[in-house]
């Protein structure tokens, strides 16, 4: 992994096994999230090659990378959901893109991966009226969304996770 | 919580995960496998369960690493036997310096009386003594102005902090040496405060004498001060609108004067010296002209006047009747 000529890590040889939670750890500044941003194609390795099963990720034309990401769920540290649409909408973005399903079908199917994260019954929240802990909660849940068989996760532990909010309204 | 919902979402789906973290407590309880980024030599130093490499440490970067926050032989423990004596120094440092520095200020017994003054007290500033018979019992703590809506009068509350061991009565406990009841007592004498400069050149000293006469001529009646205890309830403030006599007699003369009539008449006069000294006045102009013209016809008749003069001086004892033939001739002519 390299910014330009300044060379981040190298010699970096590892294999993923399946079921596996594998974590990528190591101090502040050690090159963690560069390497998942290079696992899921957001950057590209100085050099060497990237393998999903047999398919070599790094040398893929973008159809084939486009098919290898639509297995995987990627959940950002901060959730990074879209702040202008609610929850259920959020997961049922990436259904709307991927799948034939129709418009209820997709709501039932949000409200199902919300209830798997705990979120049930906060269908029609938008991310500010959540707390931080729910926010990645549904993040997780928007990743689990088309059924990754691969799920790529940045920091798990939030600072707190409420088990019950307060909602301020004007 | 979201870590077991990690397990159970991979336990049901089937799914892999990949987590990057450097939470502990997530690498251990989810983690099966794992790599770690040595920043140092930039690649992976270590590979594996986290749990293994946790009780099997390939290196002393990955020991530190799994086992910080928990005191192991790289980190250094303080000791909370220095961090309690360190406390205690501090303590008694701050208990030496009280002493030292409040020399005694905190443990003294005083006693609070309040002086109004009707005049100014320039000068007067907190910490200023408090005197009596040149013997400093006490100084000012506080100078306030107050007033009252709808008057012209202010009074200068002058509080000040008499210190009780300063003062000592026969047979008399010291606390009880100023009580109320004393000041009270002394006030009825005469005793009052009174703002007299210490020095020329450092600052005024407030003096509470015993006045054995109130002769006016003693001390300046703005200067003066009647002395109150801090408790007010037991004895009141003097009365706010007494007239001030001093300036009483001055301020009706000032009455007298018609000063907007006084001020008409001597614009107006400014403006007829103005108009008459004008640089474009025709009649300024007619009048040096005339002038001018007068002054060769003056020179003449004076110059004849005298030649009268000296006819009469030497003719005088001629004349038996009647006006000299010249003099007839010279009022002719004029």
């Amino acid at each position: 992994m390299a910014y330009g000529s300044f060379v981040l890590m190298r010699d970096l040889n590892f294999t993923i096994n399946d079921g596996d939670v594998f974590i990528i750890m190591g101090g502040s500044g050690s090159g963690k999230s560069t390497l998942l941003r290079h696992l899921i194609g957001l950057n590209e390795p100085a050099q060497g090659e990237i393998f999903y099963r047999a398919d070599n990720f790094t040398k893929a034309d973008p159809a084939k990378r486009q098919e290898i990401l639509r297995r995987t769920g990627v959940l950002f540290q901060s959730g990074a959901l879209w702040s202008s649409m609610t929850l259920a909408e959020n997961i049922g973005l990436a259904l709307e893109e991927y799948t034939d399903l129709n418009p209820h079908e997709i709501r039932e199917i949000a409200s199902l991966k919300l209830a798997l994260v705990g979120l049930k019954g906060f269908e029609d929240y938008y991310p500010s009226e959540i707390s931080g802990g729910m926010q990645k909660r549904a993040g997780l849940s928007r990743a689990m969304a088309l059924d990754p068989e691969i799920l790529f996760s940045t920091n798990l532990r939030p600072a707190s996770i409420p088990l019950a909010h307060v909602c301020w309204t004007i | 919580m979201l870590d077991d919902l990690i397990l159970d979402l991979r336990d049901s789906l089937g799914a892999t995960v990949v987590v990057v973290t450097h939470e502990l407590a997530s690498i251990f309880t989810i983690g099966n496998n794992s790599v770690f980024l040595d920043a140092e030599t930039r690649t992976i130093t270590a590979s594996g369960d986290p749990k293994e490499l946790l009780a099997h440490p390939p290196n002393p970067t990955v020991h530190r690493f799994l086992t910080r926050g928990k005191g192991n032989k790289y980190e250094h423990k303080v000791s909370p036997t220095l961090i309690g004596a360190f406390v205690v120094g501090a303590l008694a440092l701050l208990i030496v310096a009280v002493i030292a520095f409040g020399s005694g200020q905190l443990f003294r017994k005083t006693q609070e009386f309040i002086l109004y003054f009707d005049g100014s007290v320039n000068g007067l500033r907190i910490g200023a003594p408090v005197k009596v018979k040149g013997v400093e019992i006490g100084s000012v703590k506080d100078i306030k102005l107050e007033t009252e809506l709808g008057s012209q009068i202010h009074k200068i509350p002058v509080i000040i902090e008499i210190d009780l061991k300063k003062v000592i009565r026969r047979g008399v406990a010291p606390e009880k040496a100023m009580d109320p009841n004393t000041i009270r007592e002394f006030v009825k004498q005469g005793l009052h405060g009174q703002l007299q400069t210490e020095s020329l050149v450092t600052r005024s000293a407030l003096r509470g004498t015993r006045l054995v006469s109130r002769n006016p001529a003693h001390a300046s009646s703005s200067r003066r001060a009647t002395i109150f205890n801090t408790r007010r309830s037991q004895l009141s403030p003097p009365s706010w609108n007494r007239p001030r006599r001093p300036l009483s007699g001055s301020s009706r003369r000032l009455d007298d004067i018609d000063l907007k009539r006084l001020i008409d008449s001597l614009t107006k006069t400014s403006d007829g010296v103005g108009q008459l000294v004008s640089v474009n006045s025709p009649t300024l102009k007619s009048i040096l002209q005339s002038v001018d013209q007068a002054m060769p016809q003056l020179r003449g008749a004076i110059s004849r006047l005298s030649e009268v003069g000296s006819y009469s001086k030497h003719q005088r004892h001629k004349r038996v009747s009647g006006p000299p033939p010249d003099l007839d001739r010279c009022a002719e002519r004029y």
